[in-house]
């Protein structure tokens, strides 16, 4: 039988990043903008889920 | 660099966004030379203020799963390697949405808009950076204190969308004058003195984020131009 009680996490070293690794990882790549994507449709009101998906119309 | 993968246990978005390439169709459009989205059936435009109310619903999912993070780190459940991981995916995921919904979708989106974000997704890490060598140092109590900072890393995406809103109007509008617009709520004092500033030009008023109020400041700004019959004002709401 498994041990109820859950083992604590150490809570550890944060992440040593530097200036320019955080530089790096600001950069938002397609994998970052699919998740976004994502993330807008599970969490957007029903209404506006497709909201971003909108696509520039020509004016008439 | 040490740097915890996820690997194991992608989230919700990951798993979708790396299973699927669907292309919704959007009953919205984008007019690109009023900077407004269009309801395509009946051709009138979206209140920016509908648009922010989305993002605000968007952004509460973010700060819910920002919660949810933080709760496991106090719970001894994940470590802060682990927490500083997860946070930083959320804070690029909200501000990315917030981004996209300031510019008239994904499509809208330039190399310099995404430039333009990733600057903004960049202060928030460096801010998070500072809250994790906080949590290390014990200078921030890991209790109901550390949740309620963490959630300012949500709401922040509205600050986003508004400096998102604001490079549109001043480089594809023309837009040569900003004013910042008290929300529908308690109003800080930078808040209100930035107000009372009035029109200004553009780029010279402090962020939205930028006063006491930090991330819950709920003002936004309204442009202007000069036209052939006087001022063009571009609606903020």
């Amino acid at each position: 039988m498994a041990d109820p009680i859950k083992k604590r996490v150490p809570l550890g070293t944060p992440l040593q990043l530097t200036d320019e690794q955080l530089d790096q990882l600001s950069e938002v790549t397609p994998i970052d903008i699919a998740k976004a994507q994502a993330f807008w449709r599970v969490n957007a009101p029903a209404e506006f889920k497709t909201l971003l998906d909108a696509q520039t119309i020509e004016e008439e | 660099m040490t740097f915890p993968s996820r690997e194991t246990n992608p989230s919700i978005e990951t798993k979708l966004a790396l299973g699927s390439s669907i292309i919704l169709t959007s009953k919205l459009g984008w007019n690109e030379s009023a900077g407004r989205y269009v309801e395509l059936s009946t051709g009138r435009f979206v209140p920016f203020s509908t648009v922010r109310d989305s993002l605000d619903v968007v952004a509460e999912a973010s700060g819910a799963r920002m919660n949810t993070l933080t709760q496991s780190l106090v719970n001894e459940e994940i470590s802060l390697a682990e927490w500083q991981v997860g946070m930083m995916e959320q804070i690029k995921i909200s501000h990315t949405a917030a981004a996209a919904s300031a510019r008239g979708g994904w499509a809208q989106m330039s190399q310099a808009d995404w430039g333009a974000t990733g600057r903004l997704i960049r202060a928030q890490y460096d801010f998070l950076r500072n809250f994790a060598n906080e949590i290390a140092s014990g200078k921030q109590a890991l209790d109901g204190r550390a949740l309620f900072r963490a959630n300012l890393y949500a709401q922040a995406a509205r600050g986003t969308f508004e400096e998102i809103r604001r490079r549109y109007e001043r480089l594809m509008n023309g837009m040569e004058e900003e004013r910042r617009v008290l929300g529908e709520a308690d109003h800080c004092n930078g808040c209100l003195a930035q107000a009372e500033l009035g029109f200004q030009p553009i780029g010279t008023l402090e962020p939205i984020g930028s006063q006491e109020c930090v991330t819950n400041c709920h003002c936004t700004f309204i442009y202007r131009k000069r036209g052939p019959n006087g001022w063009i004002v571009s609606e903020g709401s």
